[in-house]
């Protein structure tokens, strides 16, 4: 297939609708055969969760407000995490997709290290192996593979979506829509309709408005990283109604 | 007195029993040690690294500052050597070789921990197959991995001739002449052409151990999303760390060998090699003091909460443990004239070497313990994993050492060694 221009898929998450609910938590770790674990591994640091609602409580009771961010890989345009893998098992895509080569990765976790939003996951034990019920076998996605004990795993924007909508839109004779053909497990499963997926640069979709909005910002600019995750900060008639 | 009195180089039957019992036991507990290593090994091999203490974030723990320590003190050990032999002082010629028995044994001990470290230890050959220019990790693969041959190239010509010398008759003669790879000419001008390689490595060696502990620091100080580690000043640090620990542990090295093999240095060469290491400490010491005083006068959020970590928080015991034991005490041992004798001089040593190891536990884990977007700190405690992997590691480098210094100087078999005099 030959593209004149290849899209730039990214993601706004507007904060002012997302309700914490965790349905994209859910239905990431289902999409992508993220192996589960116990109370104490996830105590301990362990846990893998490509997508994760981190909390922050601020106030006094009655005045008390609960803030969510939906965390997920940036997929930057300047990862950091791409330049530091020693054997190029991280590495972005042409479409701008930061990806995992599971079989690549010697585990050595410096993408982890240099990654500033810690979206990175390591595999401490051999989940997929041994410790994967045998009775949610049978749910797992056939289109993602499982990781072995060792390797680094990431968000990947449901890269196996995209395969399927390319596959689709060759059938028909067509490039890939900038919106519409496919969207990440987390964004189709979110009830708020607070997350939206397209490719940036198309002027016509969702995202390339959303993107433009006056609410838009995007995690530790400062770094230089070039996010394609980008948040729309909660209005401030929240603060006003408290007062 | 009808009795003769035992002369220190008269073999004595009686006496030399016990010291290489004592040595053949020191050997088998190391042996064990390294076995033991390996169990526990096999056990982080199956069940993946979720047997360590290392989590999200604290992706990095103790193997990584023992590789860092390692490469430090090997790297510092050979600038020792190299300046031996480019200072041309026939007199450190034996402590030339000892640095580098040194230099090599802790490099295999970085490798080692390195190896250790890895999710996916088969599959390190993948850092050759599909490199990544970009990333510091690869160039330090490959100035570990260079640099090892330095380190063994540097060794042979330096021992060369005296091994041959040594042992190059009797029982030991098969494995001298496989060593010495059949070269084992003591000829005028085989012994000038070993003294003039050695010139060319020295002079190569000192900018590649320079390299060597650069690249090591910009694994760290590269990384922009770590406040803690991404300082201009982490590369100059990490070579005045190598260069004080490696010089620190050639001294104890020098002092302990004497009294165990038959390794003849004067006490004038191991004062003034306590000379340059007192030179040396203050120069860390400057450095800290520089970094500390940019991050705390400037007050960038980021970074104070990782100095505060430090200097106040859960590793100020280790911090201060390394400026006061580290640092202050061997200074004062190795500046006052009544404490520097051998035996402070290798207590100073000693205590610089494991505030060097400190130094590079607070420089290695509280970046990673604060991140930008988790809430808190994150601890981390290494596990008896992790512990008894380090324990092995080592007991099998000292063995190693050991059984190379043994074979190229031999066992010390009188008993006593001869009584060192104090030169003040």
């Amino acid at each position: 297939m030959t593209e004149e221009r290849r899209p730039r898929w990214g993601m706004v998450i507007d904060l002012d609708r997302c309700s914490g609910c965790q349905a994209c938590v859910v239905a990431c770790k289902q999409e992508n055969n993220v192996p589960f674990s116990d109370e104490e591994e996830a105590a301990g640091g362990r846990e893998i969760s490509w997508m994760r609602v981190m909390a922050a409580t601020e106030g006094d009771y009655p005045h008390v407000k609960t803030r969510f961010l939906p965390l997920l890989c940036q997929q930057c345009d300047q990862p950091p995490c791409t330049r530091v893998c020693p054997t190029r098992a991280t590495f972005q895509s042409p479409s701008g997709i930061v990806g995992q080569i599971y079989p690549r990765c010697i585990g050595c976790r410096y993408c982890a290290n240099a990654c500033p939003y810690q979206v990175k996951f390591f595999n401490w034990y051999n989940w997929s192996k041994f410790r994967w019920p045998e009775e949610m076998r049978s749910s797992l996605n056939p289109d993602v593979s499982l990781r072995p004990k060792g390797v680094i795993e990431k968000c990947t924007f449901c890269h196996h979506r995209l395969q399927k909508a390319r596959e689709q839109a060759a059938i028909e004779g067509r490039a890939v829509r900038g919106e519409g053909d496919f969207v990440p497990a987390c964004v189709e499963g979110c009830p708020a309709t607070a997350m939206f997926f397209g490719d940036l640069d198309d002027p016509d979709t969702t995202v390339h408005k959303l993107a433009a909005s006056s609410r838009a910002f995007r995690l530790l600019e400062e770094l230089g990283t070039e996010p394609k995750v980008i948040y729309l900060k909660e209005g401030e008639w929240n603060a006003q109604a408290q007062a | 007195m009808a009795r003769a009195v035992t002369l220190p180089h008269t073999p004595s039957h009686a006496d030399a029993a016990p010291a290489t019992r004592a040595y053949q036991w020191l050997a088998l507990a190391l042996g064990a040690l390294v076995f033991w290593a390996l169990y526990m090994y096999s056990t982080q091999f199956v069940d993946g690294l979720g047997v360590t203490g290392l989590n999200r974030p604290v992706f990095w723990g103790l193997y990584i500052a023992n590789f860092i320590f390692c490469v430090g003190l090997s790297a510092g050990g050979i600038g020792v050597s190299a300046l031996v032999h480019l200072l041309e002082r026939t007199d450190m010629k034996p402590v030339a070789i000892l640095a580098e028995v040194l230099a090599t044994s802790f490099l295999f001990l970085a490798a080692s921990f390195i190896i250790m470290d890895l999710g996916q230890p088969t599959r390190f050959f993948f850092v050759f197959l599909s490199p990544n220019f970009s990333s510091p990790l690869l160039w330090d693969v490959t100035a570990i991995t260079s640099y090892m041959f330095l380190c063994v190239a540097l060794l042979y010509f330096s021992a060369r001739g005296e091994l041959v010398r040594r042992r190059g008759q009797g029982r030991w003669r098969p494995l001298v002449q496989l060593f010495t790879l059949g070269h084992t000419s003591l000829s005028e001008r085989a012994l000038r052409w070993d003294h003039r390689f050695l010139r060319t490595l020295a002079i190569i060696s000192i900018p590649g151990a320079v390299a060597l502990h650069s690249v090591t620091a910009w694994i760290l100080g590269l990384v922009k999303g770590q406040p803690g580690w991404n300082t201009p000043i982490l590369a100059p640090l990490f070579i005045a760390s190598a260069l004080v620990s490696g010089l620190a542990g050639v001294i104890l090295a020098v002092l302990v060998s004497r009294r165990f093999f038959k390794l003849e240095v004067a006490d004038e060469v191991v004062q003034s090699l306590a000379g340059y290491l007192l030179a040396l400490i203050p120069v860390l010491l400057y450095l800290l003091f520089s970094e500390f005083l940019t991050v705390g006068y400037s007050g960038t959020p980021a970074h104070l909460q990782v100095f505060h970590e430090i200097l106040f928080g859960r590793f100020a015991r280790i911090f201060w443990f390394d400026i006061v034991v580290g640092v202050l005490v061997p200074l004062a041992l190795l500046a006052l004239p009544w404490t520097r004798t051998p035996r402070g001089i290798a207590l100073a040593c000693l205590l610089v070497i494991v505030g060097v190891f400190a130094e590079r536990t607070y420089v290695l884990l509280p970046s990673l313990m604060r991140q930008a977007l988790i809430p808190g700190l994150v601890a981390y405690h290494p596990t008896a994993v992790e512990w008894s992997l380090m324990a092995g590691a080592y007991a099998g480098g000292l063995l190693f050492f050991l059984g190379l210094m043994a074979f190229l100087f031999g066992l010390r078999s009188e008993g006593r060694p001869p009584r060192p005099r104090y030169v003040r």
